[in-house]
């Protein structure tokens, strides 16, 4: 399993303009191009926010859930234009944030727990990191990971 | 006599991976004290080299393998815990454990360190295990908890 695969072009959103988690929440969610209820999405995640902060450190968060509706693994990656308060564990505020949406059927649980896996480790990286808060396009971000992934 | 002696609990796991009762007995503690679960993994140095003997593997391959097992691992105990409603964060640290256990229990303020004692280990493995059970314990005025 490749994230360069899973991450497309059209679910990465660049230097959005957000103030709060909850923003941010939303900008994510509204990328989603499914057939979800976006207000119910959001609630769960605002809901899983509340039971501890999915912001990992080092100015990344993985805000992630997993639904009925879904067949197997979604991820949305957002840059925000301004580092964020997200409660993350470092204190630190975010730039960068993956939204993953996973399937709760329990055979598809591995996929899922995976993709959180694969990208919690890259993002560990500071030239990771460096190299997708300074990419200027969507497709520079999926040859970046593509590369890092090789 | 204080209602609620622990509000955050440090429970270190190991990749060894603990028993689903170890997991079930600190989320029964977690709930009774409503205290918030900080779940961390240390991907031992020491483990990664140890593993290099045994294995064709790079240092690189063994370590991305480590992490990656280490974080799925982290988000499986994530979801169990948050689907109890117990306030969850997780962390993974490279490095020695029981330095790791001890930095972290300081910076996030942990009442309460609770760690797993591996009862199946044998020799090298079972005398480093409790290597760093001893260390935590010698070097903490936190309260430590060990499972067994």
């Amino acid at each position: 399993m490749k994230l360069s695969e899973i991450i497309k072009e059209e679910d990465i959103i660049l230097d959005f303009k957000a103030n709060t988690k909850s923003d941010v929440l939303k900008i994510l969610v509204g990328n989603v191009k499914n057939h979800f209820d976006a207000d119910s999405l959001l609630s769960l995640l605002m809901e899983r926010e509340k039971l501890g902060s999915t912001g990992v450190g080092e100015g990344v968060a993985l805000p992630h859930v997993r639904m009925d509706a879904i067949e197997s693994p979604i991820v949305v990656l957002g840059r925000s234009q301004k580092p964020l308060d997200f409660d993350a564990i470092d204190k630190k505020p975010c730039r960068l944030f993956f939204l993953v949406l996973g399937p709760t059927k329990q055979e598809a649980q591995e996929e899922y727990l995976q993709t959180m896996a694969k990208i919690s480790r890259l993002m560990r990286d500071v030239e990771v990191r460096q190299k997708l808060l300074r990419a200027k396009t969507p497709a520079e971000i999926v040859a970046r990971i593509k590369e890092l992934e090789n | 006599m204080e209602q609620n002696p622990f509000k955050k609990i440090l429970f270190l796991i190991t990749s060894a991976g603990e028993a689903k009762e170890t997991i079930r007995k600190v989320h029964g503690l977690a709930r009774v004290c409503h205290a918030k679960l900080i779940i961390l993994n240390v991907i031992d140095k020491m483990q990664i080299q140890r593993m290099k003997r045994f294995t064709n593997q790079s240092t690189t391959e063994i370590e991305v393998e480590m992490e990656e097992n280490g974080w799925k691992y982290l988000y499986f105990i994530e979801e169990l815990s948050k689907n109890q409603g117990i306030p969850t964060v997780i962390l993974q640290n490279i490095g020695v454990v029981e330095t790791e256990v001890l930095k972290e229990a300081t910076r996030l303020k942990a009442d309460l360190i609770i760690a797993a004692k591996q009862q199946k280990k044998t020799g090298h493995i079972r005398r480093l295990d409790q290597g760093y059970l001893y260390k935590i314990v010698e070097n903490t005025s936190i309260p430590v908890l060990i499972i067994k």
